[in-house]
């Protein structure tokens, strides 16, 4: 932005007397130096002079009934609390206790399972060793005996 | 609390439910709401709508005021914010034209001033139509309700470089647009 461009964008703030004191100074003198710019600030000092004196809408009295008469109005968050009172919000809550209690004690419970026999104990006590084995092909554990001394059959002609 | 800013002090009554001195602020401001936002909406229906509104957030937002900025500047955020929002709805874009406020200044001797001063509103709309939501704001204030670039600074929470380059350009708009008007009815005006 060239210096003119700079002092030209000052105009506005000098007409309403917001530059500071070096600022106004410095536009003064370019002023008086430069014909063009002190055009273009009389255009624009009498374009806001005119829209200040524009006509402007008068508020109605109806205006002041209205805004009074809302002032106890509730604010959507409001109604919502107000409608959440305590006497319509204790038979929910109690309710939702009821339920509570009732998923709690209605659950089937673990004295309710079924009994396990003491072969499908071991085999889930043991499941993780059981799937090792079916890996390898391996059906049973005594299997295992037969790897354990997989050496000796091997060292036998 | 700024003591200098006796609305400031009304309002911190009417945080603690003082309605009379709602009333009093509602008296002392209604004017300035209703042309801030008639400056929006072109409409002075609407306009009186919107205020209703930004009177009732006032009253509603009072507790949430804090004293360090002056009153008129909060009012200002709650007006700029209210009629932004409003603009921006859908609805907003099918609504042109601006009314024409009878002219308070008129005489049957300047029939001719009462042209340019519809001639300037009609520009003034115009520009005001082709700014930035921003530019409009501090145009208004600055322009219509004679705030200072440091409140206007202060309800838009910009700087005030910022708010002297948003008023330099709104009127920079405003000026083209008069030109442009001077222009298109000049032919007019000679034939008549």
């Amino acid at each position: 932005m060239s210096t003119r461009d700079e002092l030209a964008a000052n105009l506005t703030a000098y007409i309403d007397g917001e530059l500071s004191e070096l600022e106004t100074k410095r536009l003064e003198e370019a002023l008086k130096a430069d014909p063009e710019l002190a055009a273009l600030e009389r255009t624009m000092r009498a374009t806001l002079q005119a829209v200040g004196r524009l006509p402007h809408p008068e508020a109605s009295q109806a205006l002041r009934r209205a805004v009074l008469s809302r002032l106890d109005e509730k604010t959507p968050f409001e109604k919502l609390r107000a409608f959440f009172t305590l006497p319509r919000l204790a038979p929910a809550v109690g309710l939702a206790a009821a339920a509570a209690v009732a998923v709690v004690v209605l659950k089937p419970g673990r004295a309710d399972r079924p009994a396990l026999d003491a072969e499908t104990l071991f085999v889930a006590q043991n499941m993780e060793v059981l799937e090792d084995l079916d890996v390898i092909g391996l059906e049973t554990p005594d299997d295992l005996d037969v790897v354990a001394s997989l050496h000796e059959l091997e060292a036998t002609p | 609390m700024t003591v200098e800013d006796p609305d400031a002090a009304l309002f911190m009554k009417v945080a603690r439910g003082d309605k009379a001195a709602f009333a009093a602020l509602f008296d002392r401001h209604q004017q300035s709401i209703v042309r801030f936002a008639f400056r929006y909406v072109g409409s002075q229906a609407r306009a009186e709508e919107l205020a209703q509104d930004i009177f009732v957030k006032l009253y509603k937002n009072a507790k949430s005021y804090r004293p360090d900025a002056k009153f008129k500047t909060f009012m200002f955020r709650v007006a700029t914010n209210h009629c932004l929002n409003e603009v921006r709805r859908p609805y907003q874009h099918a609504e042109t034209g601006m009314e024409t406020l009878p002219d308070t200044q008129e005489s049957p001797e300047r029939p001719d001033a009462a042209l340019e001063g519809r001639r300037l509103e009609k520009a003034v709309h115009l520009a005001l139509d082709g700014m930035s939501e921003r530019e409009r704001a501090a145009f208004c204030m600055c322009r219509f309700e004679g705030l200072p670039y440091k409140e206007i600074a202060s309800a838009l929470d910009a700087s005030e470089a910022a708010v002297k380059s948003l008023i330099h350009r709104a009127t920079l708009q405003v000026m083209k647009q008069v030109e442009l008007l001077k222009v298109g009815m000049s032919p007019a005006r000679s034939e008549a």
